[in-house]
């Protein structure tokens, strides 16, 4: 069984394409690690999947072909965090989180108590209960983060589309969230999530998959995609490689010989 | 006190705040009616004097402020919330200008003198010609940018063509006619135009009404609104239409009347918690206070002059919002 099913995807951002043939299923319990080089496809995927700009190919979301889907059945399957944080209005974080059940909610109805608990629990987990009544433009940069992640939560969908969630976030709170979507995948829910932070995907992951140039260059465990080999013909970068706890800790060190990323181009 | 009492409390102080001012432009003129005398003049079923005046001058001329000011408001609370732009207003889509040249047109070419209800009737013509071309130009996809040049094209060429009439009138009478209508006001008007504005108004308003929760969810941007569920095509289908044809109605009646659907919303927001959804009932009311207020005044200030509305609008809302971009310089500094 599968929650996201992606094959033979390709799209093309102002007639210069971006994504070539991409294939790939994403199961439940699955927190999938999207990573890759700036200006490797990784945002253009997660836009495709929501089905903000035109690919071709096929994505089956829940089980149901994502062409077919209507905006609201959509939005209640699967949640998308945008890599942009722009957020034109002063308004309230709770009110602003509370946005994440516009598509439970039938027409006309207000807030019910189950939409006000998913609310609460959503800003519990992302620690931003205590920001509840600040207007969301006075938040600092990482406290926007959390409360725009507490709104995708909020929204309940068994897959969760994440683009750079963790960035501008400090320590503390990069770990916690990506606990909090390693809880989500333990329930039965997928997270894709996109990111730079390789030692940080390398931990929390349960598989990694790697883009380059459009292209899926590595799909597997950790282990098996963050290796020596691919980081210096991916990112031209030499690394640390090591184990804690049994749980592999990467950390980029140096840029790679020029020869090795010159002969990749 | 928390935000949803705060905007309980505004809603209900300028519904209040409407209907008092409702009921003082029915009661201000030059003709000094006592209060009794008014309100039993206005459900009377004689024809004297008094009654007339009530039921064929004050009665359509409050009716119409306070549906021009609603419209305003609404309409501009729903642009700026649907551009994400604090500085949207209701002309930015093209609708006033264009209302405006098929008035002067009616006026230049003689028909409005022949036939009264050609005037409304050639500026409701042109804006749905305006909309048209504009809604074609930004396309089935829908881009925000291709929709603001699209519209400031359109307003470009309708006021060189309404310059144009201007240049080629023969009659400096004509040319005063199409002056004085263009500063916008409610003088004169009859039942007539309010029964001409009506329908398209409340389209416009039903189809504007829809859209709060597109644009309580607009406030994360277009991508995450479409994440939620938004058809972002139907709401800006609903937006552009609805604001077509309400203001093209108000335009069309009334002339252009503006500074209202800038800074009503602007003042209004810090009371609906930054929620658009909140902003556009209140905005509403708020513009519909406006424009009565800013009747009756004209009335009071000037009343051997015949001050345009629109120009008092202008020279008050100006230096208010001149004074808002002020505050707000001063608090992002």
């Amino acid at each position: 069984m599968t929650l996201l099913s992606v094959s033979h995807l390709s799209a093309a951002l102002g007639g210069r394409p971006v994504l070539h043939d991409i294939s790939f299923d994403v199961g439940p319990g699955e927190l999938v690690g999207l990573i890759g080089p700036n200006g490797a496809g990784k945002s253009t995927l997660l836009r495709a999947l929501m089905g903000l700009t035109p690919a071709s190919g096929a994505i089956v979301l829940d089980g149901e072909d994502g062409g077919d889907l209507t905006a609201t059945r959509r939005a209640l399957k699967v949640a998308y965090m945008a890599q942009s944080r722009d957020v034109a209005w002063a308004m309230p974080v709770e009110a602003l989180v509370a946005l994440g059940r516009l598509p439970h909610l039938p027409r006309l109805s207000p807030m019910r108590a189950a939409d006000r608990a998913a609310v609460d629990a959503a800003m519990r987990l992302m620690d931003v209960e205590a920001h509840r009544d600040r207007q969301a433009t006075a938040l600092s940069g990482g406290e926007l983060a959390r409360v725009l992640a507490a709104r995708a939560l909020a929204q309940e969908t068994p897959l969760l589309l994440a683009d750079e969630p963790a960035a501008g976030l400090d320590p503390s709170h990069q770990i916690g969230l990506m606990q909090v979507f390693h809880s989500l995948a333990q329930e039965g829910r997928s997270v894709v999530v996109s990111t730079h932070d390789l030692g940080l995907a390398a931990r929390s992951c349960t598989r990694l998959i790697l883009l380059d140039r459009g292209r899926v260059v590595a799909d597997g465990t950790p282990e098996a995609v963050v290796t020596a080999n691919n980081l210096k013909s991916v990112y031209g970068v030499e690394a640390y490689f090591g184990e804690v706890e049994g749980r592999m800790v990467v950390l980029p060190l140096g840029l790679s010989t020029p020869s090795s990323k010159e002969h990749r181009a | 006190m928390n935000d949803a009492r705060r905007y309980q409390m505004a809603l209900a102080a300028l519904t209040l705040a409407t209907l008092i001012l409702f009921c003082l432009s029915l009661l201000v003129g030059p003709a000094g009616i006592g209060f009794i005398d008014s309100v039993s003049a206005l459900f009377s079923e004689r024809r004297d004097a008094i009654a007339l005046i009530m039921q064929e001058i004050r009665l359509p001329r409050a009716l119409l402020g306070l549906m021009v000011g609603a419209t305003l408001g609404l309409s501009g609370a729903v642009l700026q919330g649907y551009l994400r732009n604090p500085l949207a207003e209701p002309a930015l889509i093209g609708v006033s200008a264009s209302a405006s040249l098929g008035a002067v047109l009616a006026i230049y070419t003689g028909l409005s003198a022949v036939f009264p209800p050609a005037l409304p009737l050639a500026a409701l013509a042109a804006s749905v010609v305006a909309v048209l071309i504009v809604q074609a130009m930004a396309g089935r996809r829908g881009s925000v940018l291709t929709l603001i040049l699209a519209g400031v094209a359109v307003s470009s060429f309708a006021g060189a063509m309404t310059s144009l009439a201007l240049n080629l009138s023969s009659n400096p009478f004509a040319a005063l006619e199409i002056m004085f209508w263009m500063l916008g006001s409610l003088t004169d008007r009859s039942m007539t135009h309010v029964w001409l504005a009506l329908p398209f108004m409340l389209a416009g308003w039903a189809a504007l009404l829809t859209l709060g929760r597109a644009l309580d969810a607009l406030t994360l941007g277009g991508d995450t609104a479409a994440s939620l569920g938004v058809d972002m095509r139907r709401v800006q289908f609903l937006a552009v239409f609805g604001t077509a044809a309400s203001v093209g109605a108000a335009t069309a009646v009334t002339g252009a009347i503006g500074f209202v659907g800038l800074v009503v919303p602007h003042l209004l927001r810090p009371l609906t918690g930054g929620q658009p959804s909140r902003l556009l009932p209140t905005s509403a009311l708020g513009g519909a206070s406006v424009v009565l207020a800013a009747d009756i005044l004209v009335r009071i200030v000037a009343p051997e002059r015949d001050l345009k509305l629109g120009v008092l609008t202008a020279i008050v809302g100006a230096p208010f919002f001149l004074w808002l971009v002020w505050r707000e310089r001063r608090k992002v500094a």
